[in-house]
């Protein structure tokens, strides 16, 4: 296991070899009784091993949703329509039901936000640890067992022993969050899916939590992708930033890139919106209006009412994605320039 | 846990307490039992022998006081029509009570727990429709009335099984179905909604999301969950089973505990029918007890006052 790559950007080395996760042109439907919505809209995403993707946005966005249909486990009222999700090169979206089964939570696996509530209350945290083991590998009852608490010892829970026989709801959140991230990666999975770990737990524990997701990360070689709507846990955590408004992706973008220069005017907005040690304000500046809910996506820039920028060329076409150097892109038809 | 049986145990025995005593007091409040035995011309002379031999000539209270030393000797009376102990009497038809509420019981737990599962696994399919349609008709109907279809179609029209009666298993069928028809309809419905529940929990997104086969996401991660409220609802229709026997085996001249008890309240058999309300109260407090206990060990977000884990 190298623990030797850069943070930030390796053009290098994602030009070597293909990214682990390679996800293109992913679009998703959700039937309602009032009609289909696309709710995800041709989203491209990549990771390599050993790199954490933030992907930002707010509520609705579809970054949860966009996280779930990779792993084809949508709400039976959401399909995939468009799209494709390489991972090792290989489509997800054409394997076998039971192929995905074997897949899910032994080479991909998934860390979920409410911890309390998505552990089994009526099964022991061991119990709930081993049956990962249990169903991916063919492991000893014993072997299991030492293996589960070799996995708490890992995640910092002490005293694996009590621990391992206890009840969820014996657990604080923070506790919980990581008996769920060593459900995760028990397995050691090449990636991991970590959908906003920190948001239900205070913030002294969302440090730790992700302190523990960077270090497995690298002890591992796995790769992270890291849903959140909060820029803190993205500067803290992540290496590549995806920032999804509306259904779609609006930027990418190495980390100190993004914060030091964004070029999308709603990436600008979030920032700013930020509180500020360095500056007095009395008001945040929070972006004018709301994001629109699916029914009323257009095909232009979805972000147009509420952006400074526009004028009529926003309208009617959707905004590609223009690159800008090697390692980042945005989807708009003014980006901003540094001054 | 000693404490918490201590508690139980003494509430039960009020709620004994009670039952026994309301039973107690109806029963000589709804009308002099000689006249429902003897014929009507019978010399009032003849009655007061009886009376007196019988222990009713004395005030309700001095009844009451004697009645409740005998059941501390173990004597439950003696019936008024069989001149036998109303124990005898109840003991020897438990056998067939039994036979009928056992398989009934175990047929409906079996039955409504499996189609309830499989109504909301398929929510919304034909198969829910259909399953949930015969479930809310099953419960609705009332159940001498079921029974009645059921022997008009199956016994007189197809002539395939007996009208009444015990003794074989073809006896069984139609009181066992029809009593678990009903039962197992309102099982059938309270586990979809408890299934309902727990399939929209998120633990069972975890349950998805670690590659747990489709079976093992039901049996061993849904079914626990969903099992604590419906053992809830399983444990309430045990003393419902009770009532809804007395009716049906009256309908099926079932020869059990029942059939006697009805009988023995036409005649205002003081005995029988306190002894039968007694061992039905107690039926019912051991079933909820059961269920107490079961519930500590199906949720261990449960704690019982004065128990520790």
């Amino acid at each position: 296991m190298s623990n030797t790559q850069n943070h930030g950007t390796n053009a290098d080395h994602m030009a070597a070899s293909p990214p682990l996760l390679e996800v293109r042109g992913l679009s998703v439907v959700f039937d309602t009784p009032e009609g289909s919505h696309q709710v995800v809209d041709h989203v491209d995403l990549k990771v390599s091993s050993g790199q954490t993707l933030g992907l930002v946005g707010e509520s609705g966005s579809g970054k949860s949703v966009t996280c779930l249909a990779m792993l084809r486990l949508l709400a039976a009222r959401g399909r995939v329509i468009n799209g494709e999700v390489l991972f090792q090169e290989q489509d997800l979206l054409k394997l076998s039901e039971d192929d995905m089964t074997q897949l899910r939570g032994c080479k991909i696996a998934m860390v979920f936000q409410d911890p309390m509530v998505s552990l089994n209350p009526v099964r022991t945290i061991g119990w709930q640890i081993s049956e990962s083991l249990h169903l991916h590998q063919n492991i000893s009852r014993e072997a299991a067992k030492r293996r589960t608490l070799e996995m708490l010892d890992l995640v910092g829970i002490p005293e694996p022993k009590t621990r391992y026989n206890e009840y969820p709801h014996q657990f604080s959140g923070g506790m919980s969050q990581r008996a769920m991230i060593a459900m995760a990666i028990a397995c050691e999975p090449k990636l991991l899916i970590a959908d906003e770990p920190t948001t239900a737990l205070d913030v002294t524990i969302q440090a730790q939590i992700l302190e523990l997701l960077s270090q497995l990360k690298s002890d591992l070689d796995m790769a992270l992708i890291l849903i959140t709507h909060d820029l803190g846990v993205i500067a803290e955590a992540a290496d590549e930033v995806a920032v999804m408004y509306a259904g779609r992706v609006v930027e990418e973008a190495p980390v100190f890139d993004l914060f030091d220069n964004p070029m999308h005017p709603y990436t600008l907005g979030l920032l700013n919106s930020l509180p500020r040690v360095d500056r007095k304000v009395d008001r945040l500046n929070a972006i004018e209006g709301s994001a629109p809910p699916p029914h009323e996506f257009v095909e232009g820039c979805r972000f147009e009412q509420r952006c400074g920028h526009c004028d009529d060329s926003c309208t009617g076409t959707r905004p590609d994605f223009k690159n800008i150097g090697t390692s980042r892109r945005v989807a708009c038809m003014h980006p901003i320039t540094t001054s | 846990m000693t404490r918490y049986i201590i508690i139980k145990l003494a509430r039960s025995a009020f709620t004994l307490w009670f039952v026994v005593s309301a039973v107690f007091l109806v029963l000589r409040a709804s009308g002099d039992p000689l006249y429902s035995i003897f014929s009507l011309g019978t010399p009032e002379s003849t009655l007061d022998i009886y009376r007196e031999k019988w222990g009713i000539d004395k005030s309700i209270f001095e009844q009451y006081i004697i009645y409740f030393q005998d059941i501390f000797r173990g004597d439950f009376g003696t019936s008024f029509f069989d001149a036998r102990p109303a124990w005898d009497l109840i003991v020897e038809r438990l056998p067939n009570t039994l036979l009928l509420g056992g398989t009934t019981f175990v047929i409906s737990v079996v039955a409504g727990v499996s189609l309830g599962a499989i109504a909301a696994l398929m929510r919304g399919s034909k198969w829910d429709r259909g399953i949930m349609t015969v479930a809310v008709a099953s419960f609705s109907m009332p159940s001498y009335f079921l029974g009645l279809l059921l022997i008009l179609f199956f016994s007189l029209e197809m002539r395939w099984l007996p009208t009444a009666g015990a003794g074989t298993w073809q006896h069984l069928i139609l009181p066992a179905t029809t009593l678990g028809l009903t039962l197992s309809g309102t099982i059938a419905r309270f586990t979809r909604s408890a299934m309902l529940e727990v399939l929209r929990q998120p633990y069972m997104r975890t349950a998805r999301a670690k590659g747990a086969s489709k079976w093992r996401q039901i049996v061993w991660h849904a079914l626990p969950n969903a099992a604590i409220p419906t053992v809830t609802v399983i444990g309430f229709q045990l003393g419902w089973l009770i009532g809804g026997s007395v009716v049906i085996e009256t309908v099926f001249s079932w020869p059990g505990a029942g059939r006697l008890f009805i009988v023995a309240v036409g005649v205002r058999d003081f005995a029988v029918v306190q002894m039968f309300i007694l061992m039905v109260a107690s039926t019912v407090i051991i079933a909820n007890l059961l269920v107490d206990i079961l519930y500590g060990y199906l949720d261990p977000r449960i704690t019982i006052t004065g128990i520790k884990k």
